[in-house]
């Protein structure tokens, strides 16, 4: 019986009432689901032109729907953090501390492995090949491959509800030896560790291919220097991810190696050390916040740009202050833990490099004001996110200085004002990029326009909620709270100010509701709303030269690049006039395009079952699932038709339909 | 928006202010002492240091933040009236405005890094204190879910309890019987690790007399929101008497009592031990360690504070 | 228009590769800066000067050099288009991997036959750690090179294979590189 089923007994079914919650709550949605798309027979259509698809345009929207769906469950987690620490003063609250443990592990894991990874990943899919006149990214297969494994990962961090009913109590990043066996002795932690496993694969693969794919499969005449700003802070956020990612899967590796075979790298005694863990998972940690951030400073600064009618102030400058933070960023990790004894010197040195990354950082917010200042401002709701980052960003910017100095950060290290610092930096600096992304975007994609009114209620809402919530707590911080308690003692009058904490997060669901409102009003409006042109920002990129949505193989004809700021050079030198009024040579030529595949789901769901192997100790399973990711490598490489053609004619075809709509010039 | 829906929302606002003043004003502010803020509120010489320098951070910070919101105001209540047209004049000051962009944020990085070096060196928590008076040495162990405060020249012990005369430097030595975990005093001063099998130092020092809580500021477990502790701070004679009382207490802590004492998992009441094994603290290190072994990744200072049997630092 | 799609992606699969050779590159890097800080944490058991058998640790050496030779050669046969010779060299780097293999599956066996295992303490887990990794790649290797036996076979040595089999060349050499590291920061430096 051991042999098949490893550790897995009857007690490691829900048992309890969160663990039951939860997966009935999943079975009932996924039941919902299967339905619908049974009642509908649309599981072909599903199978087929989504879930096998290789145009990373749809896959950019599949791993929006899952980070969406992840926001959700960490949205959730954060809500009872917070209910739980507005009643835990005395002996209040209705969490156990285990559980509460739980609880913010899973809330900080998911949301930034699952969320704004996610989000982030969707969207260079999609925006990136558009932005620099590519077809599709370096290699399709491994594309899809990478989705799948951060699916398979979003799975598996939830799988704990069903089998085993206990996640990580560690903490987000699992610090030994409380992350050992000794200290956390069940299956918690190798959820932790397995779920990050797979999807930090498929991270560090997008990694390769986004990669290779801005190097090498940029238009004839785009040179380095003339490529759009998103594309370069995406360039440094994905060297950052390849030189980064390498050193999270050893970490996580040696950890399951110590939790599973009984090795010694980081355990208490038999000359194992901790301080190694956390050294190399900072090393990792602190580029992956960067990461993060990177792609969000490119998404505003496309918006300042487009919004200000004029070109970047300083894109030289925007340039380098990319690049800097990218290489800077890896040399900072130590300011994680200043309070660990590493002596004055070493504090210092980190301490100072801490604060150099803060150089380009506010260069960057120069700039951007410079070209707001320069230019012709529109204040879309897409600019009111880029406003409400300046002012958050700045405040958490100022924080994370003081953090930066060993001095102060003895007081702050793990304090609420530390929580808060970093929860600024996340919401103001990430997420606002996203919505902002989102709002940019969203007519390309769709093909309609958001609806502008709801935009902005959301944004108010959003930037009231989210001054409610954290500003206590940086107060908090400064009357000496640590972060993560499950309960206090009533005398320290900390209560009232959780509970303020805990109206903000209200404010922030109701700021949600109003985006998925303001979604509902757009499609219902969306016949009004209507992208012709595909250009409905009279934008500067070449995206906005394609139609909304852009083709499976975004351009008919490569474009040849002369200037930055492509397609702003197009309208300006006449060329779009010539191609509205069909003036333009226009040979068409046939396009190899990749073909849908499912070996992207096969593998990731091999590797699935390694990963709940590894969890349950199921050698069995373990062995089937690696012989079989690995067979389906082998025998995909056996296949020579991965690709098909579009003939010419079919592609005049389709363009002659885009080309009846009118491109819309502002003059 | 109608003048009819304006009134309505501005309604819905004053009425939600209202209601956040109304909350603030019975829930929060009669809970808030000042002496909550334990950051702005020190009481030792460290975290006087640390207050200091928070206000100076603060104060630079302010300087370049100030005028970035009043740039960024500006743009947002500016309305431009001339026409961008679709050619662009080029040329326009962009080196000089690079420069100033550049040079800024350099200066004000550079004074705070001239600041970070020197205020690491002060604050460095394996410095000693200025007060040239023979420290009181307390030895931390961190323990499941408990911190364990051994006298070792007075030969007494304490569990989330510490005494200390004030105006006089005490020397921490810390280590853990349990995960890593942090001690911190905030009304004193900064935090340090304790960690199993290692050892590091903090050095503290109470200017006034009074109650300082602590905390443990690193989840090690379960019972990590219970291990909180109080700093007394009393006279030199009110220190003395609390000793000799102690001493005419019955607990004893021997190594079986410690053994006991570390498995034990629940919340600990405040506690005191007349009697403490010998070099119980160099044991309990010893734990994870051989004698004498090589000591991994330790920082590089020069620590004599130990008995020599056993180097707790190697290169 | 295909081939020249083809060509294209050939250049990028080389470029792929290389950069997720880097990123093994660095994972490996974590691995041996995790053994170097752990390498002396062999807590009362005897450490690396004595268990190590450095004669045998060398034949090793010297047949996986062997190994990445026989694999240039066959390399230089992928360019020359000459199907008999490349299935020749890649054979006998293969008999030399699988030998490779071998006889560092002798030198653990021995240590865990004599109580050292990777449970005993700090430094055995790192370095068990560290030699079987590199195994674990020298295996992926060798079913690699068995892979492309059949695809040889099948497709003879068209631009697709070609370009299949350059990659795995790079691999070869690589983990061949891996190895001198790993000689160098293990069995040598233990010795000094």
């Amino acid at each position: 019986m051991k042999f098949w089923f490893g550790k897995l007994t009857w007690a490691s079914l829900p048992h309890e009432w969160f663990t039951i919650g939860g997966a009935l709550s999943m079975v009932l949605a996924g039941l919902g689901i299967f339905v619908y798309l049974t009642y509908t027979k649309k599981w072909k259509w599903l199978w087929q032109e989504w879930l096998t698809s290789t145009d990373p345009k749809k896959i950019g929207i599949m791993y929006f729907v899952v980070a969406a769906l992840m926001l959700v469950r960490g949205g959730l987690d954060a809500g009872m953090i917070w209910l739980q620490q507005s009643l835990a003063s005395g002996s209040g609250g209705y969490l156990t501390a285990d559980h509460f443990q739980q609880i913010f592990t899973a809330h900080g894991t998911i949301m930034i492995f699952f969320v704004t990874t996610g989000f982030l990943f969707g969207l260079m899919n999609y925006i990136l090949p558009l932005q620099i006149g590519a077809r599709d990214v370096a290699f399709p297969l491994l594309n899809t491959l990478s989705f799948w494994l951060y699916a398979a990962g979003a799975l598996f961090i939830n799988l704990f509800f069903f089998f085993g009913g206990e996640f990580a109590a560690t903490g987000w990043l699992a610090m030994p030896p409380l992350s050992e066996l000794e200290f956390s002795p069940g299956v918690g932690v190798d959820y932790w560790i397995w779920s990050l496993q797979i999807s930090g694969l498929g991270s560090l693969l997008s990694g390769v291919n986004l990669l290779v794919t801005i190097l090498k499969m940029r238009a004839p005449g785009m040179t380095l220097m003339k490529m759009p700003m998103f594309v370069w802070t995406c360039l440094g956020s994905l060297l950052l991810v390849v030189s980064t990612f390498p050193i999270l899967t050893m970490t996580l590796l040696m950890l399951s190696l110590d939790r599973a075979f009984g090795m010694h790298f980081f355990t208490s005694n038999l000359g194992g050390n901790p301080m190694l863990y956390v050294n190399l998972i900072w090393s990792w940690g602190h580029p992956e916040v960067y990461i993060l951030m990177l792609p969000a400073f490119g998404i505003y600064s496309e918006i300042v740009a487009t919004f200000s009618r004029r070109r970047l102030f300083g894109y030289g400058s925007l340039v380098a202050d990319a690049l800097l933070i990218s290489g800077l960023s890896m040399l900072v990790w130590l300011h994680h833990f200043f309070t660990m004894g590493a002596g004055a010197n070493v504090n210092a040195f980190f301490g100072i490099m801490t604060g150099l990354i803060a150089i380009p950082t506010g260069v960057q917010i120069f700039n951007w004001l410079a070209t707001l200042y320069k230019g012709d401002p529109r204040f879309t709701s897409a600019m009111h996110w880029f406003f409400g980052f300046v002012f958050t960003f700045t405040l958490g910017g100022m924080a994370g200085v003081m953090l930066g100095i060993p001095g102060l950060d003895f007081q702050l290290h793990n304090s609420l004002f530390l929580v808060a610092h970093f929860h600024t930096m996340v919401i103001g600096g990430a997420l606002f990029g996203i919505f902002a992304a989102i709002t940019y975007w969203f007519p390309k994609v769709t093909g309609f326009l958001l609806n502008e009114k709801w935009g902005k209620r959301a944004f108010w809402l959003w930037i009231a909620g989210f001054l409610v919530s954290f500003t206590p707590l940086y107060i908090l911080g400064l009357m000496g709270v640590t972060r993560r308690l499950d309960h206090y003692d009533a005398s320290r009058g900390w209560q009232g100010l959780f509970m303020v904490a805990g109206l903000g997060f209200i404010i922030i669901c109701v700021a949600v509701c109003a985006q998925i409102w303001q979604i509902i009003v757009s499609i219902k409006e969306r016949k009004q709303n209507q992208d012709q042109s595909g250009d409905p920002w009279d934008g500067r990129t070449l995206e906005w030269s394609t139609s909304s949505p852009p083709p499976v193989y975004n351009f008919a004809v490569i474009p040849e690049i002369k200037n930055r700021d492509a397609f702003w050079d197009m309208k300006v030198s006449g060329q779009v006039d010539k191609l509205v009024s069909g003036q333009a040579n226009k040979q068409y030529e046939d396009i190899v395009m990749p073909k849908n595949t499912a070996v992207g789901i096969y593998i990731s769901a091999f590797l699935f079952l390694v990963g709940f192997a590894f969890v349950w100790h199921i050698v069995w399973l373990g062995a089937v699932g690696f012989v079989g990711a690995v067979t389906c490598v082998i025998f995909r490489s056996f296949d020579h038709h991965t690709e098909f053609t579009i003939k010419s004619e079919d592609v005049a075809k389709m363009e002659s339909r885009g080309l009846k709509e009118i491109w819309q010039l502002k003059q | 928006m109608s003048k009819k829906q304006k009134i309505i929302i501005l309604y819905l606002v004053v009425i939600d202010v209202f209601l956040l003043g109304l909350a603030l004003w019975f829930f929060v502010w009669p809970k808030i002492r000042l002496v909550n803020f334990a950051l702005l509120q020190p009481a030792g010489e460290v975290a006087i240091k640390e207050y200091m320098l928070f206000k100076l951070v603060l104060f630079l910070m302010l300087v370049v933040a100030i005028p970035l919101f009043c740039f960024a105001v500006f743009i947002l209540k500016r309305r431009k009236h001339e026409k961008i047209s679709l050619f662009e004049k080029n040329k326009s000051h962009e080196g000089l405005w690079q420069i100033f962009v550049w040079l800024v944020p350099v200066i004000l990085i550079f004074s705070i890094s001239v600041i970070n070096w020197k205020s690491t060196h002060d604050l460095d928590p394996y410095k000693p204190l200025s007060l040239k008076k023979e420290p009181i040495v307390i030895q931390v162990v961190a323990l499941n879910w408990k911190w364990l405060f051994i006298y070792p020249n007075e030969r007494i012990a304490t569990i989330n309890f510490l005494q200390v005369p004030e105006q006089t430097p005490i020397e921490f030595n810390l280590t853990a019987d349990a995960p890593m975990n942090s001690f911190w005093i905030p009304r004193l001063g900064g935090q340090m690790y304790s960690m199993a099998g290692m050892t590091t130092k903090l050095h503290l020092q109470a200017d006034q007399k009074g109650d300082f809580e602590g905390f443990a500021a690193e989840i090690n477990g379960r019972g990590f929101a219970d291990m909180n502790f109080v700093l007394h701070s009393v006279s030199e004679t009110d220190y003395g008497n609390w000793l000799k009382n102690v001493k005419s207490k019955s607990l004893k802590l021997t190594l079986k009592e410690y053994e006991r004492l570390s498995e034990e998992e629940k919340k600990h009441e405040p506690e005191v031990f007349s009697f403490v094994e010998d070099s119980l603290y160099e044991k309990i290190m010893e734990k994870f360690m051989p004698d004498g072994g090589y000591m991994p990744g330790m920082p590089s200072h020069n620590v004599d504070s130990l008995d020599n049997n056993n180097p707790s630092f190697s290169y | 228009m295909t081939e020249i799609f083809h060509q294209h992606q050939q250049e990028n699969s080389f470029l792929g590769f290389w950069l997720y050779l880097m990123t093994d590159l660095i994972m490996f890097a974590a691995l041996f800066a995790s053994y170097i800080v752990l390498k002396n944490n062999n807590f009362n058991s005897p450490g690396g000067e004595e268990l190590f058998n450095l004669s045998l640790v060398l034949f090793s050496t010297i047949v996986l050099l062997t190994s990445s030779f026989t694999c240039g050669l066959a390399g230089l046969y992928v360019e020359k288009r000459n199907v008999r010779a490349t299935s020749f060299w890649l054979l006998l780097t293969l008999i030399l991997g699988s030998f490779f293999l071998f006889l560092g599956y002798k030198e653990l066996n021995n240590l865990v036959l004599e109580g050292y295992s990777w449970q005993t303490n700090a430094f055995l887990s790192a370095f068990f750690s560290l030699i079987i990794l590199h195994g674990l790649h020298i295996a992926a290797g060798i079913l690699w090179i068995t892979v492309s036996f059949f695809q040889l076979r099948s497709f003879g040595l068209s631009d697709f294979v070609a370009s299949k089999l350059r990659r795995l060349f790079l691999f070869w050499h690589f983990l061949d590189v891996v190895w001198i590291f790993i000689f160098t920061i293990v069995y040598l430096y233990a010795h000094i």
